[in-house]
């Protein structure tokens, strides 16, 4: 009954901030703040979810491939949410009408 | 097996619903950027979407499946990002 409960509320958290995620990269201004919404919300969403299948489902295969997605999620979130904000500042897209500070380019890095 | 299945169901509703927030931000995007940041998005939801489906069905071996998405997501979100990054500096002549 307490597994499930948990397992419940994990899985409607997680679900909600995918569902979040989706909201933001709808509704914010400019791409960074939309890939700080994806790398940052839609991961600890999916996160969530993935603890609330270890939970639910015990059995020791499951639960050795659901470690390796988290470990894998784990270890890829950052990284992709890097490549994303470099993408959107190296297109173009983040210049200072934009963003206030334009650090890379007052120290000459691009 | 022991979570309710309308629980699933309506996890599997918000989650859709993020990615037709994606689906609509690749296609209206202004720049690439915005459209790589939503096939981001697009991946979390198919891997959300393929773990909540894996306990609906309770069928473990979709866990094999979310686990090739995750790493096959990632190598795709670098590379439109490289893909998008490349792009300007090939047009303006700079070094990446």
């Amino acid at each position: 009954m307490i597994v499930s409960i948990v397992v419940s509320a994990l899985l409607l958290i997680g679900a909600a901030l995918v569902a979040l995620a989706g909201f933001g990269i709808l509704r914010l201004p400019d791409p960074l703040t939309r890939a700080s919404a994806v790398s940052k919300a839609a991961a600890l969403g999916l996160l969530l979810i993935i603890v609330a299948a270890i939970i639910d489902d015990r059995s020791p295969w499951a639960v050795l491939v659901l470690v390796l997605v988290l470990i894998a999620h784990l270890v890829t979130v950052p990284l992709s949410g890097l490549a994303l904000a470099r993408a959107s500042y190296r297109s173009g897209t983040a210049k200072p009408p934009v963003t206030t500070v334009d650090e890379p380019f007052e120290q000459g890095r691009m | 097996m022991e979570v309710p299945v309308i629980v699933v169901d309506i996890s599997l509703v918000l989650i859709v619903a993020g990615a037709l927030a994606a689906i609509v931000r690749a296609a209206i995007g202004p720049s690439r950027a915005d459209r790589v940041v939503a096939a981001e998005l697009g991946f979390i939801a198919a891997v959300s979407a393929l773990v909540l489906i894996a306990i609906r069905l309770d069928e473990p071996v979709l866990f094999d499946f979310a686990l090739i998405a995750v790493l096959i997501g990632f190598l795709t979100t670098i590379g439109l990002a490289r893909l998008v990054t490349r792009k300007r500096s090939d047009l303006s002549g700079e070094s990446s």
